[in-house]
């Protein structure tokens, strides 16, 4: 029962996806060059340089901001977990600086967990019940000795495996032409995980560590269910306005609105139950990260959870007992 | 006893608080060609919409060989294909793609079922091509084509030869009659082009403003007519006629005209006319055309 269709938007999305990833390769290598540039100049080492004293230059710019009157009150916690994380990387002489293609691949799903990977799932999405309205093919599917619940079900497990080709494929694509550009593997590199704030104190007796590989696994993995949830309520978007255009119109400005919200509106409570507020949930694996008081990586996937399943109950009530007159 | 492949049974249907449908009730035995004859905006669309379970009816049942398409679905519409308000397809596929695409969603349609209902409807040269690429003529036979994939004993088509020329027409007619002749399918055609609907239909089904205004088959309506005599003395014949016949006429000019629904019988009144003593000079029949009738039990009714 699994209809696949050839569709142009697949292939749209990978070249998006290709540029994108091109985009930030160069962007990274771009930084890194600068900040050795910097570090150079200030060291008058010409040569060579050593990564442990940059690490350390780092720590020390950030001791400074911390010292500093201007800095914000919520930003004090993330920068000494950052400074913590440092020190532990020195101590266990962990290079934290130099690209390489899994540092890149997590970097680009933590960047694009909340706003690339949303707008891609929501383009995917967005036309797959409303195409088949606006060309009007939905009838050719409805007139037959099909229920309507098994048309949407298959529907829905296509936009499931497109889903998951788009994450793998990004993966893959991001692994490939940071290799080209960064020439380094690294995926056997550890990755430290784990630190809380506790009462404000920093609290490391939580840290783990895990190679690169098992952790762009984790953070694809949390890219995954955040891209199935996003679809999840696309599809009902979908489902109700009949139209594609107006769909990802709607699924856009709820995804820019929630980004604003969480900025503006963070002391009103009922915007942590907003499913944008809680899209960044590779960012909890850092430790420091709480964008409203009462969040945290469970809480958030259990609102996305909720979110999905509301979609998919109002998708299927409202398909099967819609009426349709196209 | 003949087999119901479809029954209507005072079919309604609500949208937005208006009664759009307002009770339809016709049948269709096998082998039937039902012309479902409207004009526009009467409900025609709407109920075959109904009837293909793109929508449902707000009260009455309708019931497709035997299952009812509100209690068992699944059944009812196996037996049903349709193409409704045009063949819209999937037009970056190919016909073929289409149909197969189609086909899986329907049990035991294989290869040869696709391959024999395009060898049906003379498509095999371009069958490979996108939809894009076709005719509005070749889409249409595609519809019919997707629509006869899993061997329905309805079919259901909504003014289906909209905006086909003239050949068109005429190559669809014979598609249609032959289905119905040599493979027993029912056929239900929504139409407002009366003489399509003469040329094609065994039973005719008037409605206008969501209620069904006749159920007639061809055959009674080329029987009944309309007679005109010139009498020596109409005023005396009309009252013979009343009396002797039960059957009114009026007086138009030097006519006497009067309706029937069996015109066999003129014959004998005729007789009986001369045997009363009475002399006719002139004696005509009107055959009435389902487009007078048309006209008749439509005339007055505004198009909401
Ligand atoms: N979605 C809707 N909402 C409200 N009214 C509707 C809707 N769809 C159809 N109607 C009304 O129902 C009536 C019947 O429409 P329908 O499309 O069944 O007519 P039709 O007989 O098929 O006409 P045509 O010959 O033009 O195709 C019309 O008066 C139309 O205005
Ligand atoms: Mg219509």
């Amino acid at each position: 029962m699994i209809k696949i269709i050839y569709k142009k938007r697949l292939f749209l999305i990978f070249v998006l996806i290709l540029v994108l990833i091109s985009l930030f390769v160069y962007g990274e290598s771009y930084t890194y060059k600068n900040t050795i540039n910097r570090y150079q100049n200030n060291s008058n080492n010409t040569t060579d340089y050593d990564w442990k004293n940059l690490v350390q230059q780092q720590i020390d710019d950030m001791r400074t901001r911390l010292d500093s009157p201007y800095i914000q009150e919520n930003s004090i916690n993330s920068v000494k977990i950052k400074i913590e994380q440092l020190e532990y990387y020195i101590d266990q002489d962990i290079n934290p600086i130099t690209p390489s293609a899994a540092r890149f691949t997590v970097q680009f799903m933590e960047q694009g967990v909340y706003m690339f990977l949303p707008l891609l799932i929501i383009l995917l999405a967005a036309d797959m019940v409303s195409g088949e309205f606006s060309n009007k093919t939905v009838k050719l599917l409805l007139s037959r000795a099909v229920p309507r619940w098994k048309i949407l079900l298959s529907k829905f497990l296509v936009l499931l495996i497109m889903t998951t080709i788009v994450i793998l494929f990004t993966a893959v694509i991001s692994i490939i032409v940071s290799k080209i550009v960064f020439k380094i593997w690294g995926f056997n590199e550890p990755v430290v995980t784990g630190f809380k704030v506790i009462n404000g104190m920093l609290d490391s007796s939580s840290v783990i560590q895990v190679t690169q590989w098992q952790y762009i696994i984790l953070i694809y993995s949390l890219g995954w269910y955040v891209a199935v949830i996003i679809g999840s309520i696309s599809f009902m978007i979908s489902v109700l306005v009949r139209s594609t255009a107006t769909s990802i119109g709607i699924m856009m400005a709820a995804i820019i609105c929630g980004e604003f919200m969480q900025f503006f509106l963070a002391d009103w409570n009922l915007v942590k139950y907003f499913f944008v507020t809680n899209l960044n949930l590779t960012k909890y694996l850092t430790g420091s990260y709480q964008p409203i008081e009462g969040m945290s990586l469970v809480f958030s996937i259990m609102i996305l959870f909720i979110w999905a399943i509301i979609s998919l109950i109002i998708s299927f009530g409202v398909f099967t007992k819609q009426d349709v007159l196209v | 006893m003949e087999e119901k492949i479809l029954v209507l049974k005072n079919v309604k249907k609500r949208i937005n608080k208006r009664e759009i449908i307002k009770g339809i009730s016709f049948e269709i035995e096998k082998g039937d060609i039902l012309g479902f004859l409207g004009p526009n905006g009467s409900g025609k669309t709407t109920t075959l919409r109904m009837i293909v379970g793109l929508s449902k009816p707000t009260d009455g049942e309708i019931t497709i060989c035997g299952d009812s398409i509100t209690r068992s679905y699944v059944k009812a519409m196996t037996n049903v294909g349709c193409i409704i308000e045009g063949p819209d397809l999937y037009n970056y596929l190919t016909g073929f793609d289409n149909l197969e695409m189609l086909g899986y969603m329907n049990k035991n349609v294989t290869k040869k079922d696709i391959m024999d209902s395009v060898e049906l409807l003379g498509m095999k040269n371009r069958i490979h091509d996108k939809v894009n690429t076709y005719s509005l003529g070749m889409k249409q036979r595609l519809g019919l084509a997707q629509a006869l994939l899993h061997k329905p004993k309805l079919l259901v088509l909504d003014e289906p030869t909209n905006g086909l020329d003239p050949l068109g027409i005429t190559e669809f007619r014979n598609i249609i009659i032959n289905l119905a002749k040599e493979k027993g399918i029912s056929i239900l055609i929504s139409s407002h082009l009366i003489s399509e609907v003469q040329l094609m239909c065994n039973k005719v089904s008037i409605i206008n403003n969501g209620k069904v205004l006749k159920n007639i088959s061809v055959e009674e309506l080329v029987n009944s007519g309309e007679v005109v005599w010139i009498l020596n003395d109409n005023e005396k014949g009309k009252n013979f006629l009343k009396k002797r016949w039960g059957i009114h006429t009026k007086i138009i000019n030097d006519k006497l005209e009067g309706n029937f629904d069996d015109i066999s019988v003129i014959e004998n009144i005729n007789s009986s006319i001369i045997r009363e003593g009475l002399k006719i000079k002139f004696v005509e029949r009107k055959p009435k055309t389902l487009e007078e009738l048309f006209l008749k039990l439509t005339e007055g009714n505004q198009i909401i």
